[in-house]
């Protein structure tokens, strides 16, 4: 079965899980980065980098909402802050909004599906329909 | 004759034998079954090879066709296999659980969930219990995360109720949220199927009715374009912009 979890909510299970196993925020946001390879990873490194160096750095901030939510708890508990709960109203908020845009994607499916079917699928039957019978048809008109 | 029955047949038969030895060392088809499977498809093999003895060419393309549907169908019911296996997890982790939270010690109670489980699920998981750490470094049905919270439970017991309920509630919502987003593409997957089904079977009609020489191309181009429709439409329904 194909897995299309949006990979932000993808880091906010693994961060939490890691806090819950005991782990700081600072470990949990490392390990997450050292096995995560998708976009939103490179976006997250490249902000994380520079903010372990130097805490106060100005880094540019996340266009999404939840996005920058993750990353303000990310600040507060390298910080200090206790952000375990906060982390998993998140999630559940992360989880609510991909289940919405998942829910549009269905709904819009049968829609999209008409394209490859009308660009390809249609004059593939009709090639295979009638083609053979415009030949006949050529023979015996020359015949 | 000979020098061309032979080649293709050692081939197909050795390919056959092959596949079926890395499906049996990874140990998620029953061996009773990959025996059937495989005797199954080096008689097929056989038979090719022997019918199409006159046509090389198409004896060749047909053991070769042969032996990658076997992979194909053995690779499906392995990944069967994987999926069946995958949902006994928080299955053997509410027992797990459950043992620990009547008293009994960490590896007591795990071996106490084995045993409960399937005859399948508990053989492919005590060695990798027993095995230690170092046995720990992949599983066909644990993911990663799952992977790692085991090696960490197998290296120190402290606080492991705690981290076990927290590795089946991550298994749970993890599972919820696939189950979710496979509608998209298990809908689309079933459509593609329906028309390549209905291609075919009109492929087959036009040859019939035609003959081969007269409509080849047509088919050809006809089901190439068909076959892009449907990796098309499966790529669609499998891709979502996420913008959150």
């Amino acid at each position: 079965m194909e897995d299309l979890t949006p990979p932000l909510l993808r880091a906010l299970r693994e961060t939490r899980w890691h806090l819950q196993s005991g782990k700081g925020v600072r470990e949990a946001v490392s390990i997450y980065l050292s096995r995560a390879h998708d976009p939103f990873a490179d976006s997250l490194r490249e902000r994380w980098i520079p903010f372990q160096q130097n805490p106060d750095a100005n880094v540019r901030p996340f266009a999404s909402p939840l996005t920058r939510g993750f990353w303000d708890l990310i600040r507060r508990g390298c910080a200090g802050q206790p952000t375990l709960e906060a982390l998993r109203a998140l999630e559940d908020e992360t989880e609510a909004a991909a289940a919405h845009q998942l829910d549009l994607h269905l709904a819009a499916l049968p829609f999209k599906v008409l394209i490859p079917l009308l660009l390809f699928q249609f004059p593939a039957y009709l090639l295979l329909l009638l083609v053979p019978l415009l030949r006949e048809l050529e023979r015996q008109m020359g015949g | 004759m000979a020098l061309i029955l032979f080649p293709v047949s050692m081939f197909g038969l050795l390919s056959v034998l092959r596949i079926a030895r890395g499906f049996h060392s990874r140990a998620l088809i029953s061996p009773h079954a990959l025996t059937k499977i495989g005797t199954g498809a080096c008689v097929i093999v056989i038979l090719l090879a022997f019918l199409g003895a006159n046509r090389p060419i198409v004896a060749a393309f047909a053991c070769f066709a042969s032996v990658a549907a076997l992979f194909s169908a053995l690779k499906w019911l392995e990944r069967r296999q994987i999926d069946a296996l995958r949902a006994e997890i928080p299955i053997f982790l509410d027992r797990w659980i459950l043992d620990l939270r009547l008293g009994n010690s960490l590896t007591a109670a795990r071996d106490a969930a084995l045993r409960e489980s399937s005859d399948r699920f508990s053989r492919l998981l005590r060695p990798f219990f027993i095995g230690g750490p170092s046995a720990l470094d992949s599983h066909p049905i644990f993911d990663s995360g799952t992977l790692n919270e085991m090696r960490a439970l197998a290296e120190s017991a402290h606080s492991a109720l705690d981290r076990l309920k927290n590795l089946r509630e991550m298994i749970r919502k993890t599972d919820a949220f696939r189950r979710k987003s496979g509608q998209a593409v298990r809908q689309t997957a079933i459509q593609a199927q329906v028309l390549l089904c209905l291609q075919f079977a009109l492929a087959v009609y036009a040859v019939h009715r035609h003959g081969w020489a007269n409509v080849h191309d047509v088919a050809m181009i006809s089901g190439l374009l068909s076959v892009c429709g449907v990796f098309l439409m499966r790529w669609m329904a499998g891709r979502v912009k996420w913008k959150i």
